[in-house]
């Protein structure tokens, strides 16, 4: 996911020869995803998480880092492609707190969608382009907004494990990868944000709930100094619901999407 | 003036009403009149919606496609009617044609000269009777030339009532004869061969009474005096074909002790009643009064008293039971077969054939008697001597029947008292007569019918029986080879029902009695019949729960994958159907199958599958709370409102 906090306290001018690779910071990403369907083709998304981070004596799960949350409509345009519109407040923790500093900042954001799932052979090949409009601001109590867009890619594959294709009671592997660039007036030689590689494990209980977890390895160049690169190991536990509120008589007959 | 003229309207109205109801109306096509149906032209009127036949009448019947072929029934009649009342002249002609050989074209037509028999009817009617001269004359026809006058007679009417003398000749003989001016036959009526033109016979009458008949035969003369002469009450009724019947009947009476009189007048009479009935029918299927005419005699009569009118309804009766056990024993083919080789038998069938031809015999002459309405012109002691004569013996019966060539009689008595038919002429002895025979009748076919009983039922447990091992063999090859396509519980299930097809029918090998052999093999092989179609079903039931599977899954689209997932619905009912309802089933055909229960089991099997299916679309979530915890199959079975038999 997207981290976006400048880490202050650190001499922007100072411009090394080459650039440098950080050490790595450990996190706890605990995340839900709500999937809920609203009508035929229109899905509400809701996703809630809950991000830690080390500290000094705790890995991983040391402090609150933010807490996420995303809406969105959802569109199911068909089977392979689906569109998302919708904003996110996320609420970021003051991780190296300092004097006359606030605890928490808000930070909003716009953001769009467009997943393309491909199946192949026995798996899911899915690419997603979302484009985030994000406004984000410092911890010290004069902070103004920034304003940047955010441009992220993720391939990502399903694989099932014990069954011949993804469905209930299947067991799966989930590689991906995800680029995200950023740009905007903030942005001056930093527009790689983040690389993330990450593969979870997941069990689909039914179609309505699956759980997965897995560690996520990423990197990308500090807002401050392009320079510096950020690098962290993160433990990731995911819960996905899809939830179906619609009347029974409007689930009839189900949508096969041309199946 | 206005006045005036609404008078005349009302006036021309008024004559135009009148004129039109008894306007004639005309009818001019097919008519069917009893068998007859020909061109017709009549006059008629509509009195409150009635066809009231009025003015001339004409019908003929002829077809000239059928005369060339087999021939024709020829009829014509022409005459006239007066409110559907016969008046005037009428003339009726009946033929049975054939084409003739010969065929003649003259005034541009085909005449086409026909053979064959005319009978021509024709006089007068007055008020529906005949009045004046009635000729019928019957001829022989050959290429249209009359070639003998086969039967005439010639009769004078007044009002109905024959007059005067009259005269019926056919082709043997001629008789002449005289009636009162009341009808009654009188004088002397004498019948002349036509070939030596001497008198055959002789009815002297003396009004309506038949005094004596002679008989001439060569230069023989019999004489007999004939019954109606006595005292006796009488009755004066038509000389028809009754009344030959009575004579008929005192002709029986007397042959044994005559037998000279041949009672020639009879055939004539007959003959002549015949021929009139021909014309009377034509009258009577127009819907005119019917038409007979009254020739009177008078005969003796001998009313039944009310308990003899008893009497008689019950030999009536007791003859009708009587003949049909009679005609079922002699005509059944079992009986027909045994008694060729069993002795019992074939007394009794013989015994039967006996009482049937000497005792039944005379009943039934007077069940005939009664239904032809002349049992009341004979006396009792005539009627009793004539039925029960003294030389025969109504006592007891000698039966006379061979069985392996060897012939054997034996005797059988009758519950009638010799004394009772000698000293009385009541119909009471009649009756027990009639009483007795039934009664030993009904003795011997209760007898003889617990031999047919005991054969029929053999046979019909030879055919039970090979029914059930049709049953067995083909429950053996169906359990073979639905086992061996089922593995698992199903397979074991089916094999089960072989081995307790295998109990079922060892356990009634070792039944003895016959009528309990009929009674299981009959049960069993609706049971075997049963076990079969339970193994179907049991080997239905992969596909069928495979099938509900199918139908409890539900695909859903999930918005995380991408695609869509199967999903079971209602996961609860479907497990109760899978976990403890087919269990249960399989483990009930397996151990706890008997005759009795197995249509409930065919019907758990069938309605189980059919409730599940139901189940799918109906709303079960309160159902699924109380499945959850429930694993007695009887309340799964009854919260799934399962029927446990065969729904109409």
């Amino acid at each position: 996911m997207i981290f976006s906090i400048i880490s202050r306290g650190q001499d922007v001018d100072q411009r090394p020869s080459e650039s440098e690779i950080k050490e790595p910071a450990t996190r706890l990403w605990i995340n839900t995803y709500g999937n809920i369907r609203l009508t035929k083709r229109l899905f509400w998304i809701a996703q809630t998480h809950f991000r830690f981070q080390e500290t000094e004596n705790t890995p991983f799960a040391g402090q609150w880092a933010q807490i996420y949350n995303r809406h969105a409509i959802s569109y199911l345009y068909s089977k392979n492609l689906t569109v998302s519109l919708g904003g996110v407040l996320r609420v970021n923790f003051n991780t190296d707190e300092m004097e006359n500093e606030r605890r928490t900042v808000p930070e909003w954001r716009i953001w769009h969608q467009y997943q393309f799932a491909m199946p192949i052979s026995r798996f899911m090949v899915y690419h997603r382009l979302r484009i985030e409009h994000r406004w984000s601001q410092g911890f010290s109590d004069n902070s103004d907004y920034i304003f940047r867009n955010r441009w992220r890619y993720m391939v990502r594959f399903k694989i099932p494990l014990n069954k011949p294709k993804l469905g209930s009671q299947t067991w799966y592997i989930s590689p991906e990868a995800e680029l995200i660039m950023q740009s905007g007036q903030p942005v001056i030689d930093s527009p790689m944000e983040d690389l993330r590689l990450h593969t979870s494990l997941g069990y689909i209980i039914n179609p309505r709930l699956t759980v997965a977890t897995g560690f996520m390895y990423s990197q990308g160049q500090e807002l401050a100094n392009g320079a510096f690169y950020k690098q962290r190991y993160t433990l990731r536990f995911h819960v996905y619901f899809s939830p179906d509120i619609r009347k029974v008589k409007d689930k009839l007959p189900p949508i096969h999407m041309g199946e | 003036m206005v006045l005036r003229f609404s008078i005349l309207i009302l006036l021309s109205c008024l004559t135009t009403t009148v004129s039109l109801s008894q306007n004639s109306l005309h009818y001019a096509g097919p008519y069917r009149v009893g068998s007859y149906t020909g061109k017709t032209e009549f006059d008629y009127k509509l009195l409150d919606g009635d066809t009231v036949l009025h003015g001339d009448f004409e019908m003929q019947q002829a077809d000239l496609p059928s005369l060339l072929k087999q021939g024709d029934d020829f009829f014509s009649c022409r005459g006239s009617f007066m409110n559907h009342v016969p008046v005037g002249e009428w003339i009726f002609e009946f033929g049975k044609f054939n084409a003739g050989d010969r065929l003649e074209l003259g005034n541009y037509k085909y005449k086409v000269n026909i053979s064959g028999t005319l009978h021509s009817a024709k006089g007068m009617m007055l008020d529906g009777k005949p009045h004046g001269e009635w000729t019928h004359l019957v001829q022989h026809l050959d290429n249209s030339s009359v070639t003998e006058n086969v039967f005439k007679s010639v009769f004078n009417f007044e009002s109905g009532i024959p007059q005067r003398s009259f005269r019926i000749d056919n082709t043997d003989y001629s008789l002449l004869g005289r009636f009162l001016r009341d009808g009654l036959a009188h004088d002397v009526w004498s019948l002349y061969a036509n070939e030596t033109a001497s008198e055959v016979e002789n009815w002297q009458f003396s009004e309506g009474n038949l005094n004596k008949i002679y008989s001439y035969s060569g230069s023989n003369t019999d004489t007999i005096n004939a019954y109606m002469a006595d005292q006796a009450v009488k009755q004066v009724i038509t000389l028809d074909d009754r009344y030959i019947s009575i004579l008929e009947l005192h002709r029986e009476l007397l042959q044994h002790s005559d037998t000279s009189v041949n009672y020639l007048m009879y055939g004539i009479l007959e003959q002549h009643a015949e021929y009139y009935k021909q014309v009377s029918q034509i009258f009577t299927n127009l819907g005119a009064k019917s038409f007979t005419p009254a020739f009177k005699v008078k005969v003796k009569h001998f009313p039944l008293n009310d308990q003899e009118v008893q009497q008689v309804k019950s030999i009536r009766s007791n003859v009708d039971h009587s003949e049909i056990i009679t005609e079922r024993l002699l005509n059944n083919a079992q009986l027909n077969l045994l008694k060729l080789a069993d002795e019992e038998v074939a007394y009794q069938y013989s015994a039967v054939a006996a009482i049937n031809s000497e005792w039944l015999e005379p009943l039934r002459k007077l069940s005939r008697y009664d239904e032809r309405d002349i049992l009341t012109y004979i006396s009792r002691s005539d009627l009793l001597s004539h039925l029960l004569p003294a030389g025969k013996n109504f006592t007891s019966l000698e039966v006379t029947y061979t069985v392996d060539n060897q012939t054997y009689t034996q005797v059988i008595e009758s519950s009638l008292k010799k004394e009772s038919i000698d000293r009385s002429d009541s119909l009471i002895h009649l009756k027990i007569f009639s009483e007795a025979v039934l009664e030993r009748l009904e003795a011997i076919q209760s007898s003889l019918d617990s031999r047919i009983l005991k054969q029929e039922r053999q046979a019909e447990l030879d055919q039970l029986e090979r029914a059930l091992y049709q049953r067995m063999k083909l429950l053996d090859q169906r359990v073979d080879s639905l086992a061996t396509i089922n593995d698992g519980a199903i397979g074991k299930t089916i094999s089960s029902l072989k081995i307790t097809g295998n109990e079922i029918v060892s356990e009634y090998s070792e039944l003895k009695d016959i009528s309990e052999r009929i009674n299981r093999a009959d049960q069993l092989v609706n049971c075997l019949d049963s076990l079969n179609t339970l193994a179907l079903e049991v080997s239905e039931v992969p596909a069928r729960s495979a099938v509900i599977n199918q139908e409890y899954m539900d695909r859903v689209w999930n918005p995380f994958t991408s695609t869509l997932m199967d999903e079971q619905i209602k996961k609860p009912v479907l497990e109760a159907y899978e976990n403890i309802l087919l269990p249960y089933l399989l483990e009930q055909v397996q151990n706890n199958i008997t005759c009795d229960n197995l249509g409930e089991l065919i019907a758990q099997l069938k309605n189980t599958n059919s409730r599940m299916l139901e189940l799918k679309t109906e709303n079960t979530r309160k159902l699924e709370r109380k499945l959850k915890n429930q694993n007695d199959p009887i309340e799964v079975l009854q919260l799934l409102k399962i029927p446990a038999a065969e729904a109409n």
